[in-house]
């Protein structure tokens, strides 16, 4: 009775160790899937809305392996709402890689929006306006619900980046296109309608058939009776300002942005809607 | 018909020797010594002969001293032929300036007139065009005011101080018997069918080289016959006179003496002031113009150039096509320059986008509008619609752009930038509302309070098409300016997807390119004329 009470107890002590370790292991998702040998840095996957598979998951840590070359590379997806998704953004970074060359990318699923956020070496290529472009170039993957490949196309655009090779911006263009052109028919009409190039405004009459010349008297008596009066108000003259000085202090300096106390640990990032 | 007193064949006057030529037996005289066939009658009587050609479709006469003259198309609205009507005794002009300027000296001012105007289309330097010029001595003018009989003026004492911060000022009714002349002017159009708004523009004429009227001068040239009705004229000419006359009396020391001891003024422009005057037409001409018109669909345009001065006036409508071409190259422009700098340009995030799409809405609108009043106030010599664009507003567009720019635009110390963003974007759109917007609207509801009166049928045509274009212009223009200011608290808020802001971008740029196409159309119609009638009982010319 005494052994079996005892086996009982240890089968549970077991247990319990068991289901224990598997939480600790499930909440060390943080844990880098790879480090590079050369540079130290590493990748992080953090699904925590469960977007990839396993498999894509493995896949996905090659695609970013690459980048380890320049810092140290996360893959984030969160539902954590946030009103600014690049703060958001920072903030994990930071937790993650301290002040270390690191770049994120996060697909916030309750705001719908991709971010990339950078710092160190990569923010040296992949700056804010990098960052919007590919999170641009992306976002219809993750429209469209393919978010590997929505993963996979931004670490592959941010490499081609970090390695000073060009990516296609359409959008970019295409915004400036829109403004090139309200732009340019705004200039081309005011000059087309200017007084210089209408012929409607050219000919002026001048003086013509205004240029009479009166002649002649008046004969006496002339009468003249007053038939009202008008009062007007005349304001007091001003005073002239003879105090010296200003009331104004030199001001003191104001408080810089809170959330930085120095650019050091901001870094550059971009993101876009989905 | 002006003979040749050696073999009888007709005479033409030439304009560079200013003689009366005989093609015939290469002869030449001077006109001031050639009779016209219907020989010593037209010693006595003040009239001379002439051939009338009527056009049937608008009624408009030409004379020629000459009926085998192939008149051809009308003139006036480009009809395909006028027909003989009869012969007419016309009253004979005292003075008439004889043509300096040959047509191939006409053709080559008006072409030089066409090229200052880049967007004014080709077909009007069509040689097959501007062959049409045709020499047309027009009637002119002058008239004469008198005025003999009582006078009311209106006018104000001098200030007097009442109290620290009042002031009085007495007001006068002054009458006296008054006798003035105006004359001197310059000389009017005496016809119908010669617009004034032409007329006025393409004078003056040099009054030494006017000489005694004959009729060889009209040899190979057509004539208009004056038709001066004082009920058109006499307004005009009143508005013109009254104002000359009273500044005149103002300064008569009668007046500014009528009441002791107060220093007064007379008020030259006010309604009460009555004075009677009786206007006359005195001094008869014949002005030489070269004419020219051009017809564009139901409309016409015309062309005039001084034959003494070679000044051209001349109605140029801008073309649609050159204007379109000039945005795009424009467009073009801009374009490669910003994708030359596209390397160091940032990706505007899409809000941005909207925002700058967004401000140059309405900067497009405004510089719109402001175009359109210039032109109406131009065109109609407003001077207090004729305003300068002002550069202050550039400047307040460009604040209001960089500060939405900032307040949108994301990455690092976005706090800092979206509260100075919001400061400079609040400050210039208050500005630009209160300065700008609402001025221009003001000016541009007193266009709908300018009244036609006495006015040209060019400037009459004006009005009326850009009091009919206000209308549609100002619903899209409303509509536009609450479709782009709804866009502002959406671009503020930016939780919208890249997509809709894109959208929308699209869509503040396809109103301004239909408000633009609207105004492009304005632009080019407002310089066409309708076709004129002038004979509304048809081509029967109704002998008195």
């Amino acid at each position: 009775m005494k052994n079996k009470a005892i086996k009982a107890a240890f089968c549970l002590a077991l247990a319990l160790i068991l289901a224990l370790s598997s939480v600790v292991i499930a909440g060390a998702s943080d844990e880098p899937k790879y480090v590079d040998p050369d540079t130290d840095y590493k990748v992080i996957i953090m699904d925590d809305d469960d977007l990839l598979t396993s498999s894509e998951e493995a896949k996905l840590v090659e695609d970013m392996m690459p980048l380890t070359k320049f810092g140290n590379i996360a893959f984030w997806t969160t539902s954590e709402d946030a009103s600014n998704e690049i703060e958001q953004a920072r903030l994990k970074r930071k937790e993650l890689f301290g002040a270390d060359s690191a770049g994120i990318f996060v697909i916030n699923m309750n705001i719908r929006k991709l971010t990339i956020q950078s710092y160190g070496a990569i923010n040296d290529f992949v700056n804010d306006s990098y960052a919007r472009s590919i999170t641009n170039n992306v976002s219809h993957y993750a429209t469209s619900k393919d978010y590997y490949r929505c993963a996979q196309e931004a670490f592959s655009q941010m490499l081609d980046v970090c390695n000073q090779k060009h990516i296609s911006e359409p959008l970019k263009v295409s915004g400036y296109i829109v403004i090139s052109i309200m732009l340019g028919l705004i200039i081309a009409l005011g000059v087309a309608f200017s007084k210089r190039n209408n012929p409607l405004l050219q000919y002026d009459v001048g003086e013509y058939g205004n240029d009479f010349k009166a002649s002649g008297s008046f004969t006496a008596p002339v009468a003249a009776r007053c038939t009202g009066k008008n009062t007007a108000h005349r304001p007091p003259a001003p005073k002239s300002s003879g105090s010296s000085g200003s009331s104004c202090s030199s001001c003191s300096s104001c408080s810089s942005c809170s959330s930085c106390s120095s650019c050091s640990s901001c870094g550059s990032g971009g993101s876009s809607s989905f | 018909m002006v003979q040749c007193p050696t073999c009888g064949a007709g005479l033409r006057f030439d304009i560079a020797s200013q003689l009366a030529v005989c093609d015939h037996c290469q002869n030449r005289f001077d006109p001031k010594e050639i009779r016209d066939n219907f020989g010593d009658e037209a010693k006595t009587e003040k009239a001379f002969d002439s051939f009338v050609f009527v056009c049937p479709s608008c009624g408009a006469e030409l004379d020629t001293t000459d009926k085998n003259d192939a008149v051809g198309f009308c003139p006036y609205c480009g009809g395909a032929s006028m027909i003989f009507d009869k012969i007419r005794r016309d009253w004979i002009p005292e003075k008439v300036v004889p043509f300096q300027i040959t047509k191939e000296q006409c053709k080559e001012k008006y072409i030089a007139e066409v090229k200052k105007f880049p967007f004014v289309s080709r077909k009007f330097r069509d040689p097959k065009l501007i062959e049409s010029f045709r020499g047309i001595y027009m009637p002119y003018c002058d008239f004469e005011g008198a005025v003999d009989g009582k006078v009311t003026l209106q006018a104000l004492g001098a200030e007097k101080d009442v109290g620290n911060y009042y002031y009085e000022t007495n007001l006068y009714e002054i009458t006296g018997n008054a006798k003035y002349i105006i004359n001197g002017g310059s000389s009017h159009d005496a016809s119908i069918a010669f617009d004034d708004h032409i007329s006025e523009r393409v004078a003056p004429f040099d009054p030494k080289k006017e000489q005694d009227f004959r009729p060889a001068y009209l040899s190979g040239f057509y004539a208009e016959t004056g038709n001066i009705d004082m009920n058109e004229y006499g307004p005009v000419l009143l508005d013109k006179m009254i104002p000359t006359v009273t500044k005149q009396m103002a300064s008569d020391s009668l007046i500014k003496n009528s009441v002791p001891g107060d220093n007064i003024s007379v008020n030259t422009s006010h309604s009460e002031n009555r004075i009677p005057m009786k206007i006359s037409p005195v001094h008869r001409k014949l002005f030489p113009v070269w004419f020219m018109s051009y017809r564009v669909g139901d409309k016409i345009t015309y062309a005039a150039v001084n034959g003494e001065s070679g000044k051209v006036v001349a109605d140029l409508p801008l073309s649609p096509l050159r204007i379109l071409i000039a945005a795009l190259i424009c467009s073009a422009a801009i374009f490669g320059l910003l994708f030359l700098l596209m390397s160091f340009l940032p990706t505007l995030p899409a809000a941005t986008t909207l925002a700058v799409c967004t401000m140059l809405g309405f900067t497009g609108m405004y510089v719109l509008q402001h175009s359109y009043i210039n032109t109406v106030g131009g065109a109609l010599n407003q001077d207090e619609l004729k305003k300068k664009m002002p550069i202050s507003f550039i400047v307040f567009s460009v604040l209001a752009t960089v500060g939405l720019i900032l307040i949108t635009t994301d990455g690092t110390y976005e706090q800092m930038r979206w509260l100075i963003g919001m400061v400079m974007a609040g400050f210039s759109m208050l500005s630009l509302v209160t300065r700008f917007y609402i001025k221009q609207a003001t000016l541009t509801s007193k266009i709908k309070k300018i009244e036609l009166k006495g006015q040209s049928m060019q400037t009459n045509g004006i009005l009326i098409e850009a009091k009919r274009f206000n209308v549609i212009n100002n619903i899209v223009r409303i509509i536009t300016f609450i479709t782009l200011g709804l866009f502002l608290p959406i671009i503020l808020d930016g939780t919208w997807g890249s997509g809709g802001f894109y959208a929308l971008s699209g869509v503040a740029a396809a109103e301004l390119f239909v408000l633009a196409l609207m105004h492009i159309r304005f632009q080019s119609r407002v310089a066409l004329r309708r076709l004129p009638q002038f004979n509304k009982k048809g081509a029967a010319y109704d002998e008195k």
